[in-house]
């Protein structure tokens, strides 16, 4: 059984007249990486430094251990909540060599301890061999690293971090990202980081929390949020979607594009009129000259192919192929469920 | 939701203790002269006012507004140019034209006019040169605005060059790069890219040159161009009158407050941190081709006349002193005194300027505000106005304030602030508050973080600073005038009284050991981030 770790309960911050946040509530377990999903603009940062105590909220109250870290009496500062953060730019100190760096928050140690600290996690983070460099002299990839370990090497209940792969180009952010996941498993410490990416959500974190005009939407493991979203909203954000009418019957919808089979109906009663999230790789297309639907536009990317399939209705629904060559814009096709895929429907 | 006396908590007091009580006093401390002036103004009598409004005093604020925007003018023409060629230019020898540009401002405006009247005068220098050859009697008279102005406009044109190389070198050369992929050419582009963004600091090297003007007391004084700091000084002088003197202080502070209103209209208030990741890139530099050498001939020009000309004449007076037999005063009491005067006003400036631009920079709101616009009373106070109301101030509560050095430091701090704010302001503004929130997250509550990571980032902009205050406080000569202890001699006491009685050669040894000195600690600084970029 883990044990709940940090709890914000009814957070709001205003900027202003600009609400930031408003009634969030969010926890998090020991042990566990949460990921915080959301577009630009929706308060993560923000939510990110009223943990810290970077910021404090206007209401609400978040505690850490079932210590009060910041409520309508108390606040905790920043320095006091043992909660480490690496920064989107990394924020390294530029007048301290690496290892002064990772040495900087270490000062209640004694030499011996702090050396033995300050080595084990330059092993951690494999950048022993860079700590008499100065973070100028470093790549992205290990700023970030270093950042990793100045934070780790404090060995924080909680660890936040903001965006931390956006600084880092595409070829090397996979590889940190896994570097990474291995590092805060092998620590051990509880991590909440936020993101607008959802590959890198979906790969990194235990939970993901998807976040939306300062507010949490749901809060499940990623497959989940993938498979069962609570709203159309967290159904956008994670994964591309589309929309399309549809009239409840028994568990099927009856759509332009025919019969679907649903996952859930819910409340819904027969002959409610609804709309069914498709996600790309749900319908697979099948050439036929005399099909209701039509190819409009494709996009090779590689690995796969997307198109633009417009519906006998005019809906524009968007899927995924693993064959390029046969299929064109102008095509006549027709769209069917891929087996075993289920959908998901939300009122209209 | 309860939000009562939390709310009110979070809002003002979010800022520490240690922070808002020194603000605080620093706050007072900088008001007072300006309070007291006005308050001594409200006393004027109604034959003051009068007096005030009489023809000839309407003269001295025209004749003030005339000569501060000719001299303006003349320093943007001057400077612009040459920051441009020396940042954006294959300028030749730019590094050695970078320090010698700066140099000027180490000549105090009343040594510049000292020169100026000793050789360009009636009977000057240069008529006896011609005398023999073309029977010259009298040069044409340069007495007067033409004089103030040409002295004013070479020694302080620098400080436009100042501001502009402050910003030139913070824009991102992708901006320029963008323009030229967007079909411009390389005088488009720093046309229509690189100088709109150098606006605002042309328009404030411009208001400092303005400002300037306004209080200097010294050439316009030599020069006989009869300004508002003449007419204040010889109505202190003279009568005494202590009333029509704070009316006309007053007066010439509303005249430099308009133009620091006018200037932020223009400017416009902008925050920007260095939000770009990564070392930025060195612009490229563009070449001058043919231009080459009338570039080369305009900074030489400019150097010969506000540098060349002045020291040589200098050294010309020097000599013709000794082999005159004239006794060589002693220089060295009058130089102690100076340092004495400057290194304390340089520390108690930074140590002002420490607190203030943090409050500033990283909380803002209301309370800074106010921090910050009372720092710059000595901005827009000119010199002269400050030490007639500490004068005032001082002789009304007698010993021990009254012509103590600690007077004499405090008007100086007072005029400087500014000055050294601005430096350490800026540079604040370019480190990233995530580098102190980092701190903290690591365990370091805020003195500690101010104290190891703030303060060595800060600290090449505190050694600009100590050296700019440094150099201007020995330049100072109405609070030292006026403030200083019985029998305080400084250097520039001793320029002054030799010059206006005409004893040019008596004056260039403290003249030359005031240069000498002056420019040590901005030369090392220069020096040392020159090596470092």
């Amino acid at each position: 059984m883990k044990k709940r770790l940090l709890n914000c309960r009814n957070i709001s911050k205003k900027y202003g007249s600009v609400a930031a946040i408003s009634g969030l509530n969010l926890s998090i377990n020991s042990g566990e990486i949460l990921s915080i999903l959301g577009p630009s603009g929706c308060g993560k940062t923000t939510l990110l430094r009223l943990i810290a105590g970077l910021d404090s909220p206007d209401e609400g109250d978040i505690t850490l251990n079932n210590r009060i870290l910041v409520d309508q009496q108390n606040w905790v500062p920043p320095h006091r909540r043992g909660i480490g953060m690496v920064f989107q730019e990394f924020a390294l100190f530029p007048h301290k060599t690496v290892q002064e760096n990772i040495e900087f928050g270490l000062s209640a140690l004694n030499p011996e301890d702090r050396a033995s600290r300050v080595k084990s996690f330059l092993d951690l983070t494999r950048i022993n061999d860079l700590k008499q460099r100065f973070p100028n002299e470093l790549s992205g990839g290990q700023q970030q690293r270093v950042a990793l370990a100045r934070t780790l090497a404090t060995q924080p209940d909680l660890l936040l971090m903001d965006e931390p792969f956006s600084n880092l180009d595409a070829s090397l952010r996979v590889l940190v990202r896994e570097e990474v996941r291995t590092i805060l498993r092998n620590s051990d410490t509880a991590t909440i980081f936020v993101t607008h990416d959802r590959e890198e959500a979906f790969s990194i974190s235990d939970k993901v929390a998807i976040m939306l005009e300062g507010a949490i939407h749901q809060i499940d493991p990623p497959d989940k949020i993938y498979f069962w979203p609570n709203t159309k909203d967290v159904a956008i954000l994670s994964g591309g979607c589309d929309f399309i009418k549809g009239k409840i019957e028994n568990e099927f919808a009856l759509t332009s594009i025919g019969r679907i089979p649903l996952r859930v109906i819910g409340e819904f009663a027969d002959g409610t009129e609804v709309e069914i999230a498709i996600r790309p790789n749900d319908l697979a297309m099948t050439p036929n000259p005399s099909g209701t639907s039509r190819v409009i536009r494709k996009e090779f990317r590689g690995d796969d192919t997307l198109f633009w399939v417009e519906s006998p209705s005019g809906e524009i629904i968007c899927c995924k192929h693993k064959i390029h060559t046969t299929l064109f814009a102008g095509l006549r096709v027709d769209l069917s469920p891929e087996q075993f895929v289920k959908f998901n429907v939300f009122p209209k | 939701m309860a939000t009562g006396p939390s709310q009110i908590y979070r809002g003002i007091f979010r800022i520490p203790i240690g922070l808002v009580i020194p603000c605080l006093l620093i706050t007072i401390a900088c008001i007072i002269p300006l309070a007291y002036l006005i308050l001594k103004s409200l006393g004027a009598g109604s034959d003051s006012w009068a007096w005030l409004f009489r023809i000839n005093t309407l003269m001295i604020f025209w004749r003030s507004i005339i000569l501060a925007f000719s001299v303006t003018t003349t320093c943007i023409l001057i400077a612009v140019p040459i920051a441009l060629l020396i940042t954006k230019f294959d300028l030749r020898g730019k590094r050695i034209w970078e320090v010698v540009t700066l140099l000027p401002l180490v000549i105090p405006s009343y040594v510049g006019a000292y020169l100026l009247m000793s050789s360009m005068g009636p009977k000057g220098l240069v008529q006896q040169t011609l005398h023999p050859f073309f029977g010259i009697e009298r040069m044409p008279s340069i007495y007067g605005f033409v004089g103030a102005l040409i002295t004013l406009s070479l020694l302080n044109f620098p400080y436009v060059l100042l501001t502009i190389r402050g910003t030139i070198n913070q824009l991102d050369p992708a901006q320029e790069e963008s323009s030229r992929l967007l079909g411009l050419n390389r005088l488009q582009t720093l046309m229509k890219v690189t100088l709109p963004q150098l606006r605002p600091a042309i328009i404030s090297g411009g208001l400092l040159v303005s400002l300037y003007t306004l209080s200097d007391f010294g050439a316009v004084s030599l020069m006989r161009y009869k300004t508002f700091t003449w007419s204040i000084y010889n109505q202190y002088g003279a009568s005494f009158d202590m009333n029509a003197a704070a009316l006309l202080s007053i007066s010439l502070c509303a005249l430099a407050t308009l133009i620091v209103y006018v200037e932020s209209f223009i400017r416009g208030n902008k925050k920007y941190f260095n939000t770009s990741t990564g070392a930025p890139r060195s612009p490229r530099v563009m070449k001058l081709g043919v231009w080459q050498v009338p570039s080369q001939i305009f900074c030489f020009l400019i150097t010969v006349f506000s540098l060349g000309v002045p020291t040589s004449i200098l050294c010309y007076w020097l000599f013709r002193g000794i082999s005159s037999g004239e006794s060589i005063i002693n220089v060295l009491e009058s130089t102690g005194n100076s340092l004495i005067l400057a290194s304390a006003t340089s520390v108690c400036v930074i140590v002002v300027v420490l607190p203030v631009s943090y409050l500033v920079v990283r909380y803002g709101g209301i309370f800074a505000t106010i921090v910050e616009k009372s720092c710059f009373v000595g901005f827009a106070l000119p010199s002269i106005a400050v030490s007639l109301s500490l004068v005032f101030l001082g002789s009304r509560i007698g010993h021990p304030i009254y012509q103590s050095m600690g007077l004499l430091i405090f008007a100086c701090v007072l005029l400087y602030l500014p000055t050294g704010l601005g430096s350490v302001k800026s540079s604040l503004l370019h480190i990233s508050p995530r580098l102190e929130e980092s701190s903290k997250t690591l365990g370091n509550a805020s003195l500690r973080t101010y104290i190891k990571v703030t303060l060595p980032l800060l600290k090449p902009s505190i050694l600009m600073g100590v050296a700019i205050v440094f150099l201007v406080t020995m330049k100072e000569l109405p609070a030292v005038l006026m403030l200083s202890p019985l029998d305080f001699h400084t250097l520039t006491t001793d320029i002054w009284t030799y010059s206006s009685e005409a004893f040019f050669a008596k004056a260039a040894v403290p003249s030359l050991t005031l240069l000498l000195v002056s420019s040590i600690p901005l030369t090392l600084v220069m020096l040392k981030s020159g090596l470092r970029g």
